[in-house]
């Protein structure tokens, strides 16, 4: 650690001028710095006993326990490479109380650093700092980036007291991505302030969908409401009322699907609406995590939907397959279980008893699923192609690999068949050119739970995925949208049948 | 079909990713290396070289690419046989992000289309050593700065030892490397 190589004042000085700031220091992390115990008679060698479970043990040879270096335990255990060997190989008390007091400077110097990143990383992130007329919009977009930047910025000026180290989150590994106990006393000033944002970003995202589902309900009731009319003028009509409602044609296709969109409620208006796609209740909403990849994503996410209300409403189209019974199955994946956990969306849907880590744990011990350890300590998990599929095939389920050299239509119509006769189907896509981010790379499976199909000429406009990357669920995605992504990742398919029971 | 599909390099690479010698050392979230000819003058074979490795995707942050894992090798004509090597060492290093900033998606994808193109048509000249004529040169030159804009930068020096005899050659023909492969 160099802080420690380069102490230049007397020991003293760094030991009593800090007090005040020790004071702070005991609140949060107990006390880093022992000055009382310079005094203390002598017991001889403090052994520092290590163990997974109790960490932070100093005892005197004779037996008597030191618990005044707790904290400072935990600032060198994420600070130093092997502190305990360091500390038990020093000759003398002596040396080891200098050692613990250096120790402690250097830990109050980067305490005295936290302290002023926290002041200036809460102050950026206040959502008071918005102001109270600002546009809805504007406040959902900023407090989803206060929300996001608050526990990012948080862990990263806590890097020196926390320990263990931050890992991924895994579903195999102990820590298994919380919070653990030991970040308490550092990370828990920013972990209330996510908290507050998170409150106030589920309630604007809330009204968010209750504004779109508004939207599309006057819309549907004006359609409704048309009793006779020409083609032209309910065109028109309908024009008007989408642009004023906010939501947009967008696209040559739709443009030309609104004269028979016209001509559908001027000639059968009195048909009933099938069941919209629009999230009918807060459940659904949840489910569907339309604002995971960002506002922009989950606004354009609503217009799709209420697009698809719309058009549900007046007979364009409709949905094959149940993604919205699928949705209520949605995880968000750790580590690299992409694959592992489509398949668990797959076993749940079919009603197995089944968890997403019993599934990891399964996976690994097969040999489907690799978890290798990253040099930053960090893990990193993957599924051979050969075994994609696998587990549905080890749990009741005969699965076929997809040839990715065959050609459209028939790849198409193996997905549209699967999704008509087994409820969907595991297909590999380009993660990037799914989630709409230019920076980001990698392939990545997807359970396809339904697709949308035109009245008209029974034409496949989109389907809808659940992905447990971005924990979205019953995300529809146009058919140019899911063929670009589909196609980066080579048109990788497993499709997959339930064997009869015995 | 978009324009990359078209490309037989592409189609080539993907194929090889199924390939019963590939899928059971090729992870599917792994991504793939843009290939690289090669040619060994000993037995005569010209194919490519192209490198899976394994990199970070999140929806909250870029993508980050880890010391490749699988070495790939194929050949357009059938004059290669498909083949993967994976190695042996379980430790992954994160090497750097793996698609180069400041990118629209739009753009990423023509440039990467492109560069695919420019690979078609550079390939044979490579292979043949024959003298270039001024569009030769142009697509030489074309192929190098799509290199430099898509490539992962993280991965230039694998890049390099994938097939030296390919940059040298690039070399020779007026072009400047990417910094990070070594001067000749």
């Amino acid at each position: 650690m160099e802080a420690l190589d380069n102490i230049q004042l007397s020991l003293y000085t760094k030991c009593v001028l800090p007090l005040k700031r020790i004071k702070i220091i005991a609140t949060l992390f107990l006390s880093f710095l022992p000055c009382a115990s310079f005094a203390l008679p002598d017991h001889g060698k403090i052994i520092w006993k290590f163990s997974e479970k109790k960490p932070c043990v100093f005892k005197y040879k004779d037996g008597v326990s030191d618990n005044e270096n707790v904290a400072v335990c935990y600032y060198m255990l994420a600070n130093l490479k092997t502190p305990v060997s360091q500390f038990n190989r020093l000759p003398t008390e002596a040396a080891q109380k200098e050692f613990l007091r250096n120790v402690s400077v250097s830990a109050a110097s980067a305490f005295s650093r936290l302290e002023k990143k926290e002041k200036a990383i809460l102050g950026r992130n206040n959502p008071k700092n918005i102001p109270s007329q600002a546009s809805s919009e504007l406040k959902l977009k900023t407090m989803m980036k206060m929300e996001h930047t608050v526990l990012k910025d948080g862990k990263k000026a806590c890097q020196p007291f926390l320990w263990p180290k931050a890992q991924e989150d895994s579903y195999l590994r102990k820590t298994n991505g919380n919070w653990l106990k030991t970040w308490r006393p550092c990370m828990k000033p920013f972990y209330e302030r996510w908290g507050i944002l998170n409150k106030k970003v589920q309630e604007l995202q809330s009204g968010e969908v209750a504004k779109s589902q508004k939207k599309v309900q006057t819309l549907l009731s004006k359609i409704h409401g048309f009793k006779t009319g020409s083609v032209s003028v309910a065109q028109n009509s309908v024009k008007a009322w989408a642009l004023s409602s906010g939501l947009e044609f967008r696209g040559n296709q739709n443009q030309q699907e609104l004269p028979a969109l016209a001509r559908h409620f001027v000639l059968d208006q009195k048909s009933a609406p099938p069941p919209s796609p629009h999230p009918l209740s807060d459940a659904e909403y949840r489910q569907r995590g339309y604002f995971n990849r960002g506002y922009a994503a989950g606004m354009e996410r609503l217009k799709d939907d209420a697009l698809l209300s719309l058009s549900h409403s007046l007979g364009l189209s409709h949905t094959v397959g149940d993604p919205q019974g699928k949705a209520k199955n949605i995880i968000y994946q750790k580590g690299g279980t992409c694959a592992v956990e489509a398949q668990y969306e797959v076993l749940k849907s079919y009603g197995q008893n089944v968890t997403p880590k019993g599934l990891a744990e399964e996976a690994l011990k097969k040999g489907y699923y690799a978890e290798p350890e990253l040099k930053s300590g960090d893990s990193t998990g993957w599924t051979f192609l050969d075994d994609e599929g696998k587990l549905l095939r080890d749990h009741g389920f005969d699965i076929s690999a997809f040839d990715p050299t065959d050609k459209d239509p028939t790849r198409t119509k193996n997905l549209d068949k699967a999704i008509k006769k087994d409820g969907g189907a595991l297909v590999g896509v380009e993660a990037g050119r799914l989630w709409h981010l230019p920076d980001v790379s990698g392939a990545h499976e997807v359970f396809v739970t339904g697709e949308e199909v035109s009245n008209k000429n029974g034409e496949v406009l989109g389907y809808y995925i659940n992905d447990t990357g971005t924990g979205e669920a019953a995300r529809f995605v146009s058919k140019r949208d899911f063929d670009r992504a589909w196609r980066a990742d080579g048109y990788e398919m497993v499709l997959f049948h339930e064997k009869p029971k015995k | 079909m978009d324009r990359l599909d078209a490309t037989k390099l592409s189609r080539a690479e993907n194929k090889l990713r199924f390939d019963s010698g590939c899928s059971h050392v090729i992870p599917e979230e792994f991504a793939h290396s843009i290939p690289i000819p090669f040619k060994i003058k000993k037995t005569g074979e010209m194919g490519f070289k192209v490198l899976f490795y394994p990199v970070t995707t999140e929806s909250q942050a870029p993508s980050m690419a880890a010391s490749p894992f699988v070495e790939g090798i194929f050949s357009l004509d059938g004059s290669v046989p498909d083949h993967c090597t994976a190695t042996t060492d379980q430790k992954v290093k994160i090497l750097g992000r793996a698609v180069p900033s400041g990118l629209s998606m739009v753009s990423y994808y023509r440039g990467k289309s492109l560069l695919y193109e420019n690979l078609e048509r550079i390939t044979p000249l490579y292979f043949a050593d024959s003298s270039l004529a001024a569009g030769d040169i142009k697509n030489i030159s074309a192929f190098v700065r799509e290199f430099k804009r898509v490539s992962e930068p993280a991965l230039w020096p694998d890049y390099y030892r994938l097939s030296p005899d390919f940059w040298n050659w690039i070399q020779k023909n007026g072009q400047v490397l990417p910094a990070p492969l070594p001067p000749q």
